[in-house]
């Protein structure tokens, strides 16, 4: 934790354009940016992103420099990367597919590599309250903080179930590794089935997810090991292709999102740090600022019910049609990832009044996370956008030659919509008791987060393929929410 | 029974950490083990700089250059390729005899037990495996998981972490457009001790009002720091019912904020007027509604 993060930036900061009381040239400046980088090349986007966001960190007033994420690149990890089946950085995708081909099931090595040989192998079994329990202190003391170690993720016992158990998923995908002598759990890592469409192809992959080692165990030099065991058990399954994503840029991205965020409980951002208050702005405007109506104000607005599942499964496959990259969901993956289950993921459909028609839907999840030494909070409570669908005139938007012209008459059209449902979204997300909304810049993300005062973060999510060449995909072709 | 020699050999020297070798001896066993295990350097230049990562970089490159030379020379065939193909497979051999020969000639101890052959480190053949294990490294003195679970966390810089670092956003700011002094700024953040030293090198900011007409006490009760709010009015006794440009009074400020135990304390003082109304008409009480 640094000693001057805080401080430095606990004084004179402003985050976001709405919290400023003059005018924000930063933000101005980052929106510029963002409008030069729609114009330009893909390759040369992807720089200017990297730039951006290394801009974002040098302006953290230096603290990142204690932070674990932003270092540069080990030799060990470059050393890695290099040998696996991914795009290079400096390589421009011409032609997509597989970088390595299928490797037949009795080509695939039969015994799990080798540990140093003080650890060992284990499953973690998370129908077992004791392990469950294990593998969700691992992360939680563990998992993904941010630069300046304020707060660290903190997947619930109840989220981790569901994230790791959605239809088809293989208890032999859930790898841990733990001390020999004490049998301590020191590391994990995680696979789950989904079919994916890249462009337009539609693949078996696996989703890895929740790599976590031991802090202090980090000289190790665990992750490679952990990396290449889940892909041999992928390969035993016939699956040959991954999708993941990290904060840090590895080689190379496919697709990279901003975070923006929108404040529900502007004090408790302010006092933990989270946002920070503009100089001369006051804490009782913020409040004003931020404050939202008691009701949501969608007609036949409901808790998603089971009833409702064919009728969202053939509503999220229309929507994500748009994207050049989002998971086909069976109506057995809409039953299990966007009913709500409480404390972890809530899921929420308008029912026509008259026509009982299912016309849109929309869920977040909830990813806590632990506010490090906080006198006042231990836990700031983080609403996620996860998937929604609204009508898109798909028809009538065929019609029209131009791209761009199409683009913007796609967004005018589904544009009020979105806004209104993702303002009721906010609502409730404030009655559920979350401290902040957060959304990605995906899908039509960036349509509705400047109406409803959503500001500009800190991070960014990269967004990565394992074997499969891909074109560069831009951030509101992104129709894929990992959690 | 060269590679268990050589595994063995190595081995010794890698646990005889206490010999006082000169660094030209050292530089000779890094050069022939680099060239045994991983073939000629093909690793950048470091930086002039880094003098023993340079020394290393140079005996690993010339060492290798001059062995590729002799056996070139050597090699009893005629064409350049093939003088190429004999070199690069008797390279590591070439090495590992060298490397024996210094450990032998030095005489530092070891002796070659060929029934601990079987536990030394061989290679798989399989390169996925090779590949792991270099990078998990073999090192002898590295402390134990164990061990190291049990110490306190020390953070490990330029180690690898997987990808799921960096991965809480939080939100962005700048401080382009909050540069320069603000002489109010204490009264903000920052401890009470700073606001006392900057009230106590200049008296008249506890008067002083911003283009709001926010004094110290309006900020201190927007911002809901009750010891700084207690310090302006016990210590510095500054007037508790000055209205900014709204005609808003600290009261106010703090209700609006919602800081209960601000609101209670104002409240308790005789000398704060609740009555106050703001420019639309309001007490602070009545703001809440």
């Amino acid at each position: 934790m640094s000693g001057t993060g805080k401080d430095s930036k606990g004084k004179n900061v402003n985050r976001t354009s709405q919290e400023s009381s003059g005018t924000n040239n930063s933000a101005l400046t980052a929106a510029r940016f963002e409008q030069e980088l729609k114009n330009a090349p893909a390759d040369v986007q992807e720089k200017l992103r990297a730039l951006l966001q290394q801009m974002a960190v040098s302006d953290g007033s230096g603290s990142s420099a204690s932070g674990s994420g932003r270092e540069p690149k080990s030799m060990e990890e470059h050393k890695f990367w290099k040998t696996q089946p991914v795009v290079k950085h400096d390589e421009v995708v011409e032609e997509e597919g597989p970088i390595e081909m299928n490797v037949a099931r009795d080509q695939v090595r039969a015994t799990p590599y080798p540990l140093p040989k003080e650890f060992e192998w284990t499953l973690v079994d998370v129908e077992d309250d004791k392990e469950i329990k294990e593998l969700y202190e691992l992360l939680t003391l563990n998992y993904v903080e941010d630069d300046d170690a304020m707060f660290r993720f903190d997947y619930s016992a109840e989220f981790l179930k569901w994230a790791l158990q959605p239809p088809g998923w293989k208890k032999s995908w859930h790898i841990g590794v733990r001390v020999a002598s004490n049998k301590k759990l020191v590391a994990f890592i995680s696979g789950i089935p989904q079919d994916l469409r890249v462009h337009t192809t539609v693949k078996r992959m696996v989703e890895i997810n929740f790599l976590c080692i031991h802090k202090k165990l980090r000289s190790k030099r665990l992750a490679p090991v952990l990396i290449k065991e889940v892909t041999r058990r992928t390969h035993l399954e016939g699956i040959f292709q991954a999708a993941y994503t990290a904060g840090v840029v590895l080689p190379k991205p496919m697709a990279t999102c901003r975070y923006f965020h929108r404040s529900l409980n502007p004090k408790k951002l302010v006092e933990t740090g989270f946002s920070h208050l503009a100089r001369n702005m006051t804490m009782a405007r913020l409040i004003k600022l931020y404050s939202l109506e008691a009701e949501t104000s969608t007609p036949g607005l409901r808790l998603m019910e089971d009833k409702d599942v064919k009728a969202v499964a053939a509503l999220m496959n229309k929507y994500t049609a748009d994207f050049d990259v989002a998971p086909q969901f069976e109506e057995a993956d809409v039953r299990h990832w966007l009913i709500s289950r409480p404390g972890v993921v809530w899921g929420y459909v308008v029912e026509d009044p008259e026509t009982k028609e299912i016309t849109d839907f929309f869920s977040f999840y909830s990813l806590p996370s632990t506010v490090i030494n906080s006198p006042t909070h231990e836990t700031l409570n983080a609403a996620y956008s996860y998937y929604y669908a609204v009508q898109t005139p798909s028809e009538e938007l065929s019609k029209i030659a131009d791209e761009n012209e199409r683009k913007v008459a796609r967004a005018n059209a589904i544009k009020p919509r979105l806004v209104k449902l993702m303002r009721d979204a906010l609502i409730l997300a404030r009655r559920h008791g979350f401290d902040v909304f957060n959304s990605l810049h995906l899908m039509d993300n960036a349509l509705y987060t400047e109406e409803l005062k959503f500001g500009p973060g800190d991070g960014y999510l990269h967004f990565y393929l394992y074997n499969w060449r891909c074109k560069a995909v831009e951030s509101e072709k992104v129709g894929l929410v990992m959690l | 029974m060269l590679q268990a020699r050589f595994d063995s050999a190595s081995a010794f020297m890698a646990s005889a950490k206490k010999l006082k070798l000169p660094s030209s001896t050292k530089l000779a066993l890094y050069a022939d083990y680099k060239i045994a295990t991983e073939g000629l350097c093909t690793q950048p230049r470091p930086s002039m700089i880094e003098f023993e990562k340079s020394a290393k970089w140079k005996a690993w490159t010339e060492t290798g250059e001059r062995y590729v030379n002799e056996l070139k020379a050597a090699a009893q065939v005629a064409t350049r390729d093939e003088q190429e193909d004999a070199a690069r497979l008797e390279l590591p051999i070439l090495a590992m005899v060298s490397y024996i020969e210094r450990v032998e000639g030095g005489q530092w101890g070891w002796k070659f037990d060929p029934t601990e052959s079987n536990a030394g480190v061989t290679t798989t053949g399989d390169q996925d495996l090779d590949e792991l294990e270099a990078y998990l490294g073999t090192d002898m003195d590295e402390i134990s998981a164990e061990e190291m679970l049990a110490r306190p966390f020390v953070p490990v810089e330029g180690h690898m972490e997987g990808p799921a670092t960096a991965g809480i956003s939080t939100m962005a700011f700048s401080t382009e457009d909050d540069t320069g002094y603000d002489p109010l700024e204490p009264a903000k953040s920052g401890s009470v001790e700073a606001l006392q030293s900057a009230l106590t090198n200049n008296p008249e900011l506890i008067s002083l009002k911003d283009d709001m007409g926010f004094t110290m006490l309006h900020w201190a009760c927007d911002r809901g720091s009750l010891e700084k709010v207690k310090l302006l009015i016990e210590t510095y006794n500054v007037d508790v019912n000055v209205q900014d440009a709204d005609g808003q009074t600290p009261l106010h400020c703090a209700s609006l904020a919602d800081w209960p135990a601000v609101v209670a304390y104002l409240k308790s003082l005789p000398s704060v007027d609740q009555s106050i109304k703001d420019n639309s008409g309001m007490t602070a009480e009545e703001c809440l509604e």
